[in-house]
This record gives structure tokens, C-alpha cells and sequence, in this order.
């Protein structure tokens, strides 16, 4: 067995696969990473073949892990890497119970989290990943975790999954090719390549962050700035957490907490630049 | 065998402290142990809560009891948007008949 252990923020992962490609892929993705503390991982991530013979017959792999979904779709083999970091997500998603999970982004200045979140498409990765490169240290790409007891952000910068038109995006703004991993294209999401954090986000990923805003970005039509009601940011928070029903009591204190002390926005931007101009304008009056 | 129907019930609440609560914005958000569902309550229903809480009773009394409270007429359209308001806080749990 291939494998992999490696520690993002608080996660302490071993990532496995009957395949030596996208354990290659997925090593050279989390170089400079740590390994989990005492060697002890947490959360346990598997690719395996689908049935025995595929690992040698149209190779397809399956998500497997410490929890799984029954209707896990197998993926194509040239997009293990995809899978393997799917696997990660869904043991994260479902498995670790220590932090509230946001389905969001977050860079962090001066101690402080902004907390940029939105459906699939909305771009926030991309905008995360843009301020990682301009003078904000890159928290988290997929999850945003809240530790319950303090109200902080934990950091948890895994690799971020670019997607489609970002691809290209983020390569006028990252000076050294190497922190890109392959290629992947034509996978269920379109195409993917995933972009290692700069040296100072994995460096710092043990430095938790106040929350001080949260920011709905909407790619596409550029609309005016509204603020979002305490009320209504609670209730869009809940629907993009994969663990706060499982969490009971100890979610609802904690979502509570944010919203009453940290205001969310929204806007539409048609271009990355405005988009970065207004986060900036926000950040300000914050 | 069904349950039989019972004519005028009376509505019971958990106390008042029985579930974590956080008023954001003029709305209730109440953390209900008993399901781990989270409900948004926009008045009337935390006052039909409350006292429904503090004393069980049927429909039209909690009509009574809700408009003096408020300072509203008890009309047939008080009595009409309390027994509807009921339903939906039985159908989520939060209320129930003996």
C-alpha cells in the first residue's frame, strides 16, 4: 500500500491508494508539509480500484476511508489526484467532529478572518487564492473550521482546487510554476489543477485568526454591496455546513457567537480585479 | 385503531429555559434538543411559546391570552392565525397535546 501522511492545520491525514500515480501527484502537491504530530493521523483516506481487476483493466477508483458514501461515483484513474482529494474532504466532512465546519474560504491579515463563502461557481476559492498572492496569508480553500470553544478560525490550508478559467487566473499571479499540480481535465467539475499554498500559509498554519467579516462573492454581474442580516448570515452558514447538525448544542452556540459579533456581504463582480478593489474596500471599514 | 380526535385540546411547551436561545434581529433562533433541529421563530410564535410554557390551553384561550398580551383585538382572525401558528409549532415538535 502507497502511502501518505501528512498534517494540514489541526488534521492529521494518511492517504492510501493501491496506486503509485496519484499518491505521486498528491505527495509532491503537500511537500512542505509536516507530518501529523507523535505520527498519529486522524483521518484515514483511501483510492482503491473499484474491483480487484480494475487496477489493471480501465482503471476507475473508488472514494474509501474511516467513513464513505454509499453512492460514491468511481472516478476515471488519470483523475486520481481529484479523488484522493475528495477523499480528504469527505473524511473531513464527515469524520472530525473537534471544529464547526463552514463551506468557505478564508485569508487572514493582521490576526484578523475574512471569511469568503458561496455556492460552487461562486468564486470564492479563486478570489481566496488571488489574496493568498497579494499580501493576505491563505487560511483554508474548502473548509473554514471554528473551534467551538474559542470562536477562532483554525487555519487548514490544503491544496486549492482550481477550476476551469481560473487555471489560467492564478498562473499570472504565481511566480513559481512548481506549486501547480498536473493538469486535470474533463473531470465531473470540468477542468482542475490544484495550487499549493505559498511558503508562509503552510508555515503559519498553526496561527488561528479572529473572524472579522463574511463575504458572499457572486462571480458574474457586478452589483452594488448589501449588507446580509444577522439572522438570514446564520441560516446561509447552516446550509453551507456539512457538520453542524452533527455538532447539536455545540453548533448552534457557535454559529450564534459569529454572527452576533462578525457582519456578512454580499456583491456581484464581472472581473478579479474589482472583485479584489472591493474585498479591500470592505476590509477597510471592518 | 386511530387515536381519537380530540375536540378543543390543550397545547403544552417545553419551559422556557428547557432549549438554548438566541434572539438575532427581532427573530428567535431556538436550538430544540429533543429533534437537534434549529427553528426560526418570528412573532407571534415565541409569545405563543412562552406562554403556552408557563400555563397549557387550548387554541382560543391562547387566542385570549396572546391579544391582551399584544394589545390586540381577539377577533376571529386572531383566533384563525393562532390555531394555523399551532399547527405548524405541533407539526415541528415544539408543541404538543396531552
Amino acid at each position: 500500500m502507497n502511502e501518505l501522511r501528512v498534517r494540514v492545520g489541526p488534521m492529521g491525514f494518511r492517504v492510501g491508494s493501491a496506486w503509485d500515480a496519484p499518491m505521486a501527484a498528491l505527495r509532491y502537491l503537500y511537500a512542505g508539509y509536516p507530518e501529523p504530530d507523535d505520527g498519529i493521523a486522524t483521518l484515514t483516506a483511501r483510492i482503491e480500484p473499484t474491483r480487484p481487476w480494475r487496477r489493471w483493466i480501465r482503471p476507475q477508483v473508488a472514494i474509501e476511508g474511516d467513513h464513505t458514501l454509499p453512492d460514491a461515483v468511481p472516478m476515471a484513474l488519470r483523475h486520481g489526484l481529484l479523488a484522493a482529494e475528495m477523499a480528504m474532504n469527505l473524511q473531513v466532512a464527515i469524520g472530525q467532529r473537534r471544529f464547526l465546519l463552514l463551506h468557505a474560504a478564508a485569508v487572514e491579515k493582521d490576526g484578523r478572518a475574512l471569511i469568503l463563502t458561496g455556492e460552487s461557481g461562486s468564486g470564492k476559492s479563486t478570489l481566496a487564492a488571488l489574496l493568498g498572492e497579494h499580501g493576505w496569508r491563505l487560511m483554508a480553500d474548502e473548509f473554514v473550521l471554528i473551534d467551538p470553544d474559542t470562536g477562532l478560525v483554525h487555519a487548514f490550508p490544503r491544496a486549492i482546487s482550481l477550476k476551469n478559467a481560473s487555471i489560467a487566473e492564478m498562473a499570472k499571479h504565481v511566480a513559481d510554476p512548481a506549486r501547480f499540480g498536473p493538469l486535470l481535465t474533463a473531470t465531473p467539475k470540468g477542468d482542475i489543477r490544484h495550487l499549493r499554498p505559498n511558503a508562509d500559509a503552510i508555515a503559519r498554519m498553526d496561527e488561528p485568526a479572529i473572524p472579522a467579516l463574511v463575504l458572499f462573492p457572486l462571480f458574474g454581474v457586478a452589483t452594488d454591496p448589501t449588507g446580509i442580516g444577522r439572522a438570514e448570515l446564520f441560516a446561509r452558514l447552516t446550509q453551507g455546513s456539512p457538520n453542524y447538525i452533527a455538532l447539536g448544542e455545540r453548533g448552534f452556540a457557535t454559529l450564534v457567537r459569529l454572527v452576533q459579533t462578525v457582519p456578512g456581504a454580499m456583491f456581484g463582480y464581472g472581473d478579479t480585479a474589482a472583485a479584489l478593489d472591493l474585498v479591500g474596500r470592505f476590509w477597510a471599514e471592518t | 385503531m386511530t387515536a381519537p380526535v380530540l375536540k378543543n385540546p390543550v397545547f403544552h411547551a417545553e419551559a422556557q429555559d428547557a432549549n438554548p436561545v438566541a434572539e438575532i434581529d427581532g427573530i428567535m433562533l431556538l436550538f430544540h434538543r429533543r429533534s437537534g433541529e434549529t427553528h426560526f421563530l418570528a412573532s407571534p410564535l415565541p409569545e405563543m411559546l412562552a406562554l403556552l410554557a408557563e400555563h397549557p390551553c387550548n387554541a382560543d384561550a391562547l387566542a385570549e391570552r396572546l391579544a391582551r398580551q399584544l394589545d390586540v383585538p381577539c377577533d376571529d382572525e386572531a383566533r384563525i392565525v393562532v390555531a394555523a401558528r399551532l399547527e405548524e409549532l405541533r407539526g415541528a415538535g415544539l408543541v404538543w397535546t396531552a
